[in-house]
């Protein structure tokens, strides 16, 4: 977690950083400076140490929506053609689908590389600090730590159905069976959540956490070498 | 169905964060602050829910549960949706946060208005009524968030017409899927906790 350079960084500053990158992405209509984007993620990836196995798995696991972009935007978009395969295909749309590509790419690893190093219950509490709703931090840190807890309940459900036969089809028995599952499930979160809550009250919870922790402090050298990061980033802008 | 990130014009960006922003803190404040937690492992339960698989052919399709979420959490699906969709991208980097606004709108809207739908007129009518309520609302909340999203991003560009027809389309059998598992998932909530959409035990059936 947090044996990369990147990892000893406050949290705070990589969440602001992430959202820079994310919103310059968006402004990003040049393939150029598209790229560019992709090297500044590259970067960042490197400085994270990510393992680059697993980095490749989450890029490739591109979702459902780039893959139709590419099989309809060449084909869609007016402009000049290039004949490829018997098929006029857009030179504009070709350009488009790979500046989409590039730029959430760049998105990925600057996720991973920023807010992957970091351990989740400290990227919520730099989200708290940054002045983010009292209760939507606490809504993040229930959510992510049960959904944890819930998955092992699901794992549980889903190896007693397949060992009493089910197969997750379109039957009337196989929809049957994922409905129960599906209630099975909502009504054990609904149940714990009821234990939870009580439990919370005989403590005197009173919707916010007393803070056990110093606010956290960045050391000098760390914000002066993430300070180049983010001048780097500014240069990436300029050109 | 998310939207990555880089997809988008800004504008679109902005409004679906200007809406999103509006939505959630209007869910913030229906919602008591000693209520929060009990309301994030609903969410993660609803989250891990949504992680199940159907197969259809040679492929799966996974449910949304938006219909269902917008019942059992009311005007709290769109502090929700914004934390289940920021721990996608945190943990699969899935979506992304530019584009988490308009993700949230996507989702959280439809599931708002057939959650509201249902619980006003197919609640204490019935069994049918659960039945025919449970399979409207959950096919009603697919079908809203595909129209959306093609929605978003036929108003991105001429180019993008064709693949928002392909999601309206790719989500027929989907929405279908989800209203049969919505209207038994919906029974068998209302025999076993009536009180998870909102009435006391044999108020409903």
């Amino acid at each position: 977690m947090s044996d990369s350079p990147l990892g000893r960084i406050d949290p705070r500053w990589k969440i602001l950083l992430a959202f820079a990158v994310a919103i310059v992405v968006s402004f990003s209509r040049e393939i150029h400076s598209s790229a560019l984007l992709l090297g500044y993620g590259v970067f960042l990836a490197f400085l994270g140490r990510l393992s680059p196995k697993e980095t490749l798995k989450r890029l490739g696991a591109v979702n459902g929506l780039l893959i139709t972009l590419w099989l309809t935007l060449p084909l869609t978009t007016g402009g000049e053609t290039v004949r490829l395969a018997g098929l006029d295909l857009s030179l504009e749309g070709i350009d488009l689908a790979g500046n989409i590509t590039l730029k959430s790419s760049a998105m990925v690893l600057v996720l991973m590389a920023l807010l992957g190093t970091s351990q989740t219950h400290l990227v919520m509490r730099g989200l708290k600090e940054l002045g983010l709703s009292t209760k939507l931090v606490t809504l993040l840190h229930f959510c992510s730590r049960y959904i944890h807890v819930i998955t092992d309940e699901n794992r549980r459900i889903h190896e007693a159905a397949a060992l009493r036969g089910y197969r997750p089809g379109i039957t009337p028995r196989g929809l049957r069976t994922t409905a129960s599952m599906v209630a099975s499930l909502l009504v054990k979160s609904y149940d714990r959540s009821v234990r939870v809550n009580d439990a919370l009250l005989l403590r005197g919870f009173d919707g916010t956490f007393p803070s056990v922790h110093e606010p956290s402090r960045a050391a000098l050298p760390d914000l002066a070498w993430f300070g180049g990061i983010v001048v780097l980033f500014g240069g990436c802008l300029v050109f | 169905m998310h939207i990555s990130e880089g997809v988008l014009s800004v504008p679109i960006l902005a409004a679906g964060a200007a809406l999103t922003v509006g939505f959630t803190a209007q869910g913030l404040r229906s919602m008591k602050a000693e209520d929060v937690p009990a309301t994030g492992i609903v969410s993660a339960g609803l989250f891990v829910a949504s992680l199940i698989h159907v197969s259809l052919g040679p492929s799966s399709v996974h449910l949304l549960l938006n219909g269902i979420s917008g019942a059992i959490l009311g005007w709290a699906i769109f502090p929700a949706c914004v934390v289940a969709l920021f721990l996608q991208a945190l943990l699969f980097q899935f979506g992304g946060l530019a584009v988490l606004g308009v993700n949230v709108m996507d989702m959280a809207f439809p599931g708002l208005i057939f959650g509201a739908l249902f619980r006003l007129l197919f609640v204490s009518r019935g069994k049918w009524a659960l039945l025919l309520g449970g399979f409207l609302c959950s096919a009603g909340g697919v079908i809203l968030t595909a129209l959306m999203t093609a929605g978003v991003l036929a108003l991105n560009g001429e180019g993008f017409m064709a693949a928002a027809k392909l999601i309206v389309w790719a989500h027929i059998p989907v929405a279908l899927i989800e209203g049969f598992v919505g209207a038994m998932a919906v029974l068998f909530l209302a025999k076993v906790r009536p009180d998870m959409i909102g009435r006391k035990q044999g108020e409903l059936l």
